[in-house]
């Protein structure tokens, strides 16, 4: 017995953004964006199930591509001079084993379609995770080389990148995410932590870092801000400005300012928190 | 390509596809334009509901349907926790 059971949920739409993704994903717009961020969350909740048992999609991603990548990249990160290439060669070498190691368990099967969103949802969740690493370790560096103290976990242990938290400033915890990952679990989940990093690209297509902050932090280390819509923030940027979130005011700026902030405040006496 | 789905593509296309996507994404640092980003943002807000569980009695026990949120998964009678915990649910005679 060998069958691939999805969500009542996954429909046609979700079979063809999908593909969609694979073909032309970093030209996706809005719309598709969400499409296919609902599309491979709901492929969560798929299942193989064999004569052995039922296994989730999670647990054969974890079992056949983090587990058995996961160290060796994040090490590789960490011995690089340029993160960003470096990473980005090894996750296309491991991108490449993907399919090939799928089909040698039998979880990739030309006569069980199904088994294709098998691969892509490996394919997708191993890009979220190295694209996540990269960006984290480029951070610390950068605050390293910034000035900014902070603590931060040592990502080449599992226990502690496993850490609810990637970064503690001020004795605030932060969390550092890729844009597609923080819309992922902003979809699905309130924000717990005090403050978090991501990677946009600007108008004139630069990358740009901004910190999305509580309103706690941001008395920390400012105060003053401008109430806007979500959906008018990228004209508001990089003037601070507050948005609602789940009911929660957070406050949004770019990540240099932040930086001289947070680096302001550490030069002040300490009152409460520490970090 | 264009007509066909992963669905039912041959395994040659459907490889060729993966190497296309590997090829794409190796050049793009996976960072979303910054109106795409807050614009989905706020799509997923509008969106957003309570968490409604619908189930169904089959041979007299109560079976969850799939639920599109990573914060539950449910399967069969049970419905798993994010903190690893589970509930099952079990029906009584009235």
């Amino acid at each position: 017995m060998f069958q691939v059971l999805l969500p009542a949920e996954f429909r046609e739409e979700h079979w063809r953004i999908t593909q969609d993704f694979l073909h032309h994903g970093y030209q996706f717009g809005r719309a598709e964006w969400r499409e296919v961020i609902v599309a491979f969350d709901l492929l969560k909740n798929a299942v193989v199930l064999t004569e052995h048992g039922m296994r989730p999609f999670p647990v054969i991603y974890r079992q056949y591509v983090e587990d058995l990548y996961a160290d060796a990249f994040i090490a590789a990160l960490y011995a690089a001079e340029q993160v960003s290439r470096e990473g980005l060669r090894r996750w296309a070498d491991v991108a490449r084993t993907i399919q090939p190691g799928l089909a040698k368990v039998g979880l990739a099967r030309p006569t069980v379609p199904a088994t294709s969103l098998i691969v892509a949802y490996c394919l997708y969740w191993w890009r979220v995770f190295t694209l996540g690493y990269m960006l984290e370790v480029e951070i610390q560096r950068d605050l390293a080389a910034s000035g900014v103290q902070f603590q931060a976990h040592d990502l080449r242990h599992r226990e502690e990148r496993l850490s609810p938290y990637d970064v503690l400033v001020l004795g605030f915890r932060g969390d550092i995410k890729t844009s597609l990952y923080f819309l992922q679990a902003a979809r699905t989940r309130t924000l717990p932590h005090d403050f978090y990093i991501t990677r946009i690209h600007g108008k004139q297509r630069t990358r740009t870092l901004v910190v999305f902050m509580q309103t706690e932090m941001w008395e920390t280390i400012d105060g003053d801000t401008l109430l806007v819509l979500l959906e008018h923030l990228a004209d508001t940027l990089p003037q601070a400005a507050r948005i609602v979130h789940e009911g929660h005011q957070l406050t949004v700026i770019d990540y240099e300012t932040w930086k001289t902030k947070v680096k302001s405040r550490q030069s002040q006496p300490r009152e409460r928190k520490e970090g | 390509m264009e007509t066909m789905t992963i669905e039912t593509m041959p395994a040659q296309t459907f490889e060729e596809l993966i190497e296309h996507y590997i090829h794409w994404a190796e050049a793009w640092d996976g960072a979303l334009p910054a109106d795409v980003f807050f614009g989905v943002w706020a799509d997923f807000q509008e969106a957003s509901q309570p968490i409604a569980l619908h189930a169904r009695i089959v041979d007299g026990r109560l079976c969850f349907e799939p639920v599109a949120q990573d914060v539950i998964q449910v399967y069969d009678n049970r419905i798993h926790l994010e903190d690893g915990r589970e509930l099952v649910i079990e029906l009584q005679p009235a």
